[in-house]
């Protein structure tokens, strides 16, 4: 899978309306609000690659798969993806029956808007395609999204409603949440997790 | 002046048809009458079908409940049913859709669960195998243990508000969390697809 971080976004941020210094002011926040996410879930232990392999295979061990994973979970080479991650070419394999490419697209909190009425949740989406051992044919496809508030792409995705456990009306009640941000990922990996083995 | 516009998280469609069962009611499954599906090339629609309009009525347990039965011979296995239903707020199918044999025996039944919530649709895919080769029916029932419930949906929407500048307007967008809620019922909007897969 290649790499991701975690993020966060706010749709129709105000910021962005405003021409290029409202654009690098509404960017310079956003800046400093991952980083501090990324130090929050750093602190609780939490690594969203390990999660998703975590709960994969046990969704996909509970359906009868047996489940190895590369040495490397992540690829940081220049291994020629699309836009959703997926690769766009696979080397034949002997060691298995097929091929499960998986890879985030978004992981971390997102708004619906800037206001209180669009509070930050936790937002995942998974792209994940599965090909036959020859690396060529092509078994399944499709994109999982949990809180699948964004436009576009992901509007026909395999959605998952968020637990409403995980909700915060500001960004300052998010910082403040410490270990339970990463448990409102958790809970959304564990869930698209299960959605993908549901559908393999 | 200001003028504002808003784009909600989810289109407004006309409700479906209740579905009103005659005075006659068939015994038992076998004696619906099956509708066939067309084999259609791949990434083409099938007609979106009004559960009303082609609901038949039957006896589960002694209750008199809607179902469509559609026949699947003109397609042989491996092949791959895909049901879609329309989400619609007013009122949504929760159906369940069980492969049946040549005589009418269940293979394996999907519940309403099983569906994918996708956008503005629920979806479901059901592969008929080459070892399902008695596989010849599927049956539309209304899910027991989904009707009367309902399920909620959270999408981003948008106002813009149209501010005059001088000789010009600057529209100004504000987003927000925008909810719906879809009522699940014994009545709504489907389409079938069936396609043969390549071995």
């Amino acid at each position: 899978m290649r790499a991701s971080e975690a993020q966060v976004a706010i749709l129709n941020n105000p910021g962005y309306q405003f021409g290029l210094i409202g654009a690098l002011a509404a960017e310079a926040n956003l800046a400093g609000k991952r980083s501090r996410l990324r130090e929050q879930l750093a602190a609780a232990g939490f690594d969203q690659n390990r999660e998703l392999r975590d709960a994969l295979d046990r969704a996909l061990v509970a359906k009868g798969y047996v489940v190895s994973w590369p040495v490397e979970q992540v690829d940081r080479g220049s291994t020629a993806r699309d836009a959703f991650g997926i690769r766009k070419a696979y080397a034949p394999i002997e060691s298995a029956d097929s091929q499960l490419d998986v890879n985030f697209g978004f992981v971390g909190y997102m708004a619906a808007g800037a206001g209180k009425s669009a509070p930050y949740r936790p937002t995942v989406t998974i792209s994940a395609r599965l090909v036959a051992a020859d690396g060529r044919t092509m078994l399944f496809r499709d994109l999982f999204a949990y809180n699948n508030v964004a436009p576009g792409p992901t509007r026909d995705a395999v959605s998952v409603e968020p637990d409403p456990a995980y909700v915060y009306p500001d960004f300052d009640d998010l910082d403040k949440a410490d270990a339970a941000s990463a448990e409102g990922l958790r809970t959304a990996i564990r869930a698209l997790a299960e959605k993908i083995a549901e559908r393999l | 002046m200001l003028g504002a516009l808003a784009s909600g998280a989810c289109a407004s469609a006309a409700p479906p048809r209740k579905v009103v069962l005659g005075e006659t009611c068939r015994h038992s499954v076998d004696a619906l009458d099956a509708r066939l599906l067309p084999s259609l090339p791949p990434g083409q629609r099938g007609p979106q079908m009004d559960f009303a309009d082609i609901a038949q009525c039957v006896l589960a347990d002694g209750t008199r409940v809607p179902a469509a039965l559609f026949d699947l011979r003109p397609v042989s296995p491996p092949m791959r049913a895909s049901v879609t239903l329309e989400a619609n707020p007013h009122a949504t199918l929760a159906t369940s859709v069980t492969l049946l044999d040549g005589g009418y025996k269940p293979i394996r039944r999907m519940g309403f669960e099983q569906f994918a919530r996708r956008g503005d649709t629920y979806t479901l895919d059901v592969f008929v195998n080459a070892a399902d080769r008695g596989a010849s029916y599927l049956l539309l029932l209304p899910d027991a243990a989904w009707v009367g419930k309902s399920d909620a949906s959270t999408r981003a929407g948008t106002t813009a508000v149209v501010v005059p500048v001088g000789l010009a307007t600057f529209a100004y967008r504000h987003g927000f969390e925008a909810h719906a809620t879809r009522r699940l019922t014994d009545a709504g909007r489907l389409r079938i697809e069936l396609a043969p897969v390549a071995d």
